[in-house]
This record gives C-alpha cells, sequence and structure tokens, in this order.
C-alpha cells in the first residue's frame, strides 16, 4: 500500500515556487472547471490551505490504493484514476459523487466525516475514510 | 518493438494443438449459455490470431450487453451492461492503437470464428427470453462468460506471449475482466443464481437442460 501525505504548510518563497510554474497554471485550470490535474492536485491543497494536509488516492489495476485513509476534518482528498477505463467515487450512502472519472482524471472532495465509497462502475471496488 | 521482431515472435510463439483445444472448449463454454461445448481441434495460434480471438470475445460481450440495455429494465442488470459496453470499448481501443504502434493487425482464426458463431446462437436465445427471465440468464451468462475467458487469458494465453507490450496489455485487460467476473458473480447471486456456476463450465450441462426457455434449467 502506497500513502502519500504532505504538511499543508509551506515557506512563501515555496508557495511562490509552485504559482510560477507551469503546474501551478494548471492547477488554476483545473480549479477553473471543478477537476484538478492529477500531479498537482495535492499541490494545489497545500497552497492554498493553511492547516489541512493532502492525501492522495490512487486507482489502479481497479483498487482504491489505499483502500483505507485516515484524516483530519478538512483535510483534502485527491482520487486520480491511472486506469485504462473509468471510475467514479461515490459515497456508498450516495451523499456525494465524483461522476465519471475519465484515464488520467482525478477528482478531489474536503472530508468532512467519515465515508466509505465506492466505484458506481464497478461496485466490488470499495474504499474507506475515516478521520483521526 | 521493430516489426521484423514481432514477426519473428510470432513465427516462433506456436500453440500446441492440446492447448488450443482447451482454449476453445473454454471459449465455447463460457460464451454459449445453451450450446454444449465440444472439444475441437484448433490452428495453432500465434499472438496476432491470440489478440484477434480477445477482441472477438471483447466485442461479444460488448454485443450481449446491447441485449440487455434492449430488453432489461432492471437497473443493477442495465448499469453492468453500460460498465461492459465503457469498459470492453476502451479495452477495444487500446488494442487498436497497439496494433497500430506494432504495424500489425490482428488475424482471424477458427476460434474467433467459432466464438463468433456461438454469440450468434447465445444472441438468439437470449432475445426470446424477457423479464427476470433474461435477467437471470444474462446475469449467469456473464459470469460463466468472463470466468472463462478469465482462465483462458491468465493460463493459455499470458504465459505464451513474450512480446512485453502486448503481454502487458493483455495482463491489464485481465484486472479489468476479473472485476467484471466478480461483478457479474455477485449479480447473478442477487438475481437467484449461484454466480455463474451452472452454466456449463464443466462441459457437462447441455443445451435442453441448460437453456430451457420457461427459465426453468438454472
Amino acid at each position: 500500500m502506497r500513502r502519500r501525505t504532505t504538511s499543508g504548510r509551506r515557506s512563501l518563497p515555496t508557495l511562490i515556487a509552485i504559482v510560477l510554474t507551469p503546474a501551478g497554471v494548471t492547477i488554476g485550470a483545473g480549479l477553473a472547471s471543478g477537476e484538478v490535474g492529477p500531479v498537482v492536485s495535492s499541490m494545489f491543497a497545500e497552497a492554498s490551505a493553511t492547516g489541512p494536509t493532502s492525501h492522495i488516492v490512487d486507482i489502479r489495476g481497479l483498487r482504491f490504493e489505499p483502500g483505507e485513509l485516515r484524516v483530519a476534518e478538512g483535510d483534502t482528498v485527491v482520487w486520480i484514476n491511472h486506469d485504462l477505463v473509468p471510475h467514479t467515487v461515490a459515497a456508498v450512502d450516495s451523499s456525494w459523487s465524483s461522476g465519471g472519472l475519465a484515464a488520467d482524471g482525478s477528482w478531489r472532495r474536503v472530508v468532512g466525516t467519515e465515508s466509505e465509497y465506492y466505484c458506481e462502475y464497478h461496485p466490488t471496488m470499495r474504499g474507506r475514510i475515516r478521520l483521526q | 518493438m521493430m516489426l521484423d521482431t514481432y514477426i519473428n515472435l510470432m513465427r516462433r510463439m506456436t500453440m500446441n494443438n492440446a492447448i488450443v483445444a482447451v482454449l476453445t472448449t473454454a471459449i465455447v463454454a463460457g460464451t454459449a449459455v445453451a450450446v454444449q461445448p465440444e472439444p475441437m481441434a484448433g490452428p495453432d495460434l500465434n499472438d496476432l490470431e491470440m489478440a484477434h480471438v480477445a477482441v472477438t470475445a471483447n466485442d461479444t460481450d460488448i454485443r450481449y450487453a446491447h441485449l440487455a440495455l434492449a430488453l432489461s429494465d432492471n437497473p443493477d442488470v442495465r448499469e453492468f451492461a453500460e460498465t461492459m459496453i465503457r469498459d470492453h470499448s476502451a479495452v477495444t481501443r487500446q488494442v487498436a492503437l497497439l496494433a497500430e504502434q506494432l504495424g500489425v493487425n490482428a488475424q482471424d482464426n477458427e476460434v474467433s470464428r467459432g466464438l463468433r458463431a456461438n454469440a450468434q446462437k447465445v444472441t438468439e436465445e437470449l432475445s426470446l427470453l424477457r423479464g427476470v427471465e433474461f435477467d437471470r440468464r444474462y446475469a449467469a451468462n456473464e459470469a460463466a462468460y468472463h470466468r472463462s475467458v478469465n482462465g483462458l487469458v491468465a493460463n493459455t494465453f499470458i504465459p505464451n506471449i513474450d512480446n512485453p507490450e502486448v503481454k502487458k496489455a493483455f495482463k491489464g485487460a485481465l484486472e479489468i475482466f476479473l472485476v467484471h467476473q466478480e461483478h457479474a458473480e455477485k449479480l447473478d447471486q442477487e438475481l437467484g443464481g449461484m454466480g455463474g456456476v451452472e452454466m456449463g463450465m464443466d462441459g457437462n450441462m447441455s443445451m435442453d437442460n441448460d437453456m430451457s426457455m420457461d427459465g426453468e434449467g438454472r
């Protein structure tokens, strides 16, 4: 299981560097469309937050990795679809859904509550978010 | 990979008739709801012929899914069918892209032709069913079909492919199809079936007792 969790605090020079990079431009475009690019998604969460942390869940081989994630309330989780086929990320209680997530696409959500989620296209794919 | 290297690979990569007979039986058993699988002498298959079998199996499942969308009102069945179309279409596009990159075309063969003939028969039989009878038969067939093809790909195709790009593509497709199998088995069980295990997997079920039109053959 791979887990990538990064601190939400950065120095001012680091933030400037993020904004000025091509990735930073991509971040802005992703924000406007409601989705973010797969590589820079966590950077956006870092750059815009004052305390919360960003986490990445990779969708690979029709699995959520990690399958269970512990986060703090207000943290951002970014799901990245590395598969050939599209997926969704949706709460089991139907309270939220990413909608179709194409290959190489990503979707982010700020966590407010614990969730069990799944892929609506492949219901045997399951994941869980727990609050620390 | 260079084309000449691939051609050499094709020439070296053959399968013996015994393996092909098993392969053919597995496909027929998994694909046909009602057809008694008959071991048949098959030709040796090269990489391009195996790719054609895979594409044919892929297209077959897409056609079954379109039939389900046309005939079923069950939301779970329709969702599954939509996923089959979405995923198998993605795999087909990937195969086409890989073939283009390699500068080759998949080659039709006896196994693919047999698969198409059986698919036609199954489609005709499924098209006579309605309501829950259709849903159950479709789900059971999907479970058995994916289990057969997955076994074929895992145990017969992948071990015989030397080309790393082709092998990687088959492995990736297998990951997808294993989840389809699990999904289909769950769907079949929810509809009252046994996850497709009753559908001719061992070749012991005849057309009559496997696919009675009155729905009592399950």
